[in-house]
């Protein structure tokens, strides 16, 4: 048979079903032998109704039997920029090492579009800069013409 | 968003051999998780950004310490409460510091009547939505952090006793005992605040 305070340490587990079922029959058997215990462990029920509905609480009034669960509650939304906060942190912090893909940094900050379209520029940019030298080499400067032989 | 335990493993794979898109995925798949978990556990939200950021680095960067015994999120959730615990003590710590240099009325105030919360006029009527939940948020944060971490787990993530055990490193009664003074400890830190008692 358990003890009074053996069983307050088990109300947790008992409400939420994760006894064995020999430890599930005992605290049951203490709260049948004990009417104090009994409504000591209907108000701890109530009053994790009510911490429930409190996590979950938008509108409705507490505490309430009917108390939605607190893992339906509605969840503290993380900031948008979460992500590009942790990439940035880690570029920083590892100069641009981490990932495997070095090129794939880039792309994370650029559109593929705009990189290709700049690349290609680049490259416009570069053969104009070759074509624009002229083709034909420029011609040597006139020898001084040979004195006439004597 | 969920991963099944096959896209989990496919994941990890993806991450151990740095693959930024995976990295990309993951944060996306967990973020909404691990933020909730952390500013549940710090009651503030500029910390807890801070923190939720810190929490995915360390992930990356040990991945290749994950055994695969646990749920990747199992192994997620472990890295922020021990983040979570770290930042607690980090800010605690600076709190006694501040509290020490602060020698007028408000600062005896803040030290010696405890945490300020709002007493309602009508607590029938004030003890409804948002504002309980505000109220829930600040008795969090004056549990002891291991109390505060096991309700988080438990009661606000819904979490099973054997993640618990797992994240937690704690034998399966101990958990059931803890919880149970944990949510006892929340109870009273909440009508501590509100002045009153929770109807029973």
């Amino acid at each position: 048979m358990l003890t009074d305070d053996e069983v307050r340490d088990l109300f947790s587990a008992y409400h939420d079903r994760e006894l064995s079922p020999e430890r599930t029959e005992a605290v049951r058997a203490a709260l049948d032998a004990s009417p104090p215990l009994q409504r000591e462990y209907a108000a701890f029920c109530r009053m994790l109704d009510g911490l429930s509905a409190m996590a979950a609480a938008s509108e409705a009034p507490l505490p309430g039997a009917s108390a939605p669960k607190a893992a339906d509650a509605p969840k503290p939304a993380p900031p948008p920029d979460l992500l590009e906060g942790v990439q940035r942190r880690l570029q920083k912090r590892s100069g641009g090492r981490f990932y495997a893909d070095g090129w794939s940094r880039l792309a994370g900050i650029l559109p593929l579009e705009l990189i290709a379209t700049l690349v290609l520029i680049a490259l416009v940019i570069a053969y104009a800069a070759m074509t624009m030298v002229s083709p034909h080499p420029a011609p040597a400067p006139a020898a001084p013409a040979a004195a006439p032989a004597r | 968003m969920t991963l099944d335990l096959e896209a989990e493993r496919a994941l990890v794979e993806r991450l151990r051999r740095r693959d930024e898109a995976a990295f990309n995925l993951f944060v996306r798949a967990y973020q909404a998780r691990v933020f909730s978990l952390v500013q549940r556990m710090l009651g503030n939200r500029a910390e807890a950004e801070d923190l939720a950021q810190e929490v995915f680095i360390t992930v990356f960067r040990s991945i290749d310490s994950f055994r695969g015994d646990a749920r990747l999120s199992t192994w997620l959730y472990r890295v922020a409460i021990n983040h979570c615990k770290n930042r607690i003590k980090y800010l605690d710590r600076r709190v006694t510091r501040g509290h020490d240099a602060l020698d007028d009325e408000g600062g005896k105030a803040l030290t010696e009547g405890g945490p300020v919360m709002s007493r309602p006029d009508r607590p029938d009527e004030s003890m409804q939505g948002v504002e309980m939940a505000r109220v829930i948020e600040r008795a969090l944060v004056l549990l002891e952090e291991e109390h505060r971490a096991l309700v988080v787990l438990r009661d606000l993530e819904g979490l099973s006793y054997e993640e618990i055990m797992t994240i937690t490193g704690l034998p399966e009664g101990t958990v059931k005992s803890r919880l149970h003074r944990a949510r006892a400890a929340l109870r009273e830190a909440i009508e501590r605040g509100l002045g009153y008692k929770l109807p029973e």
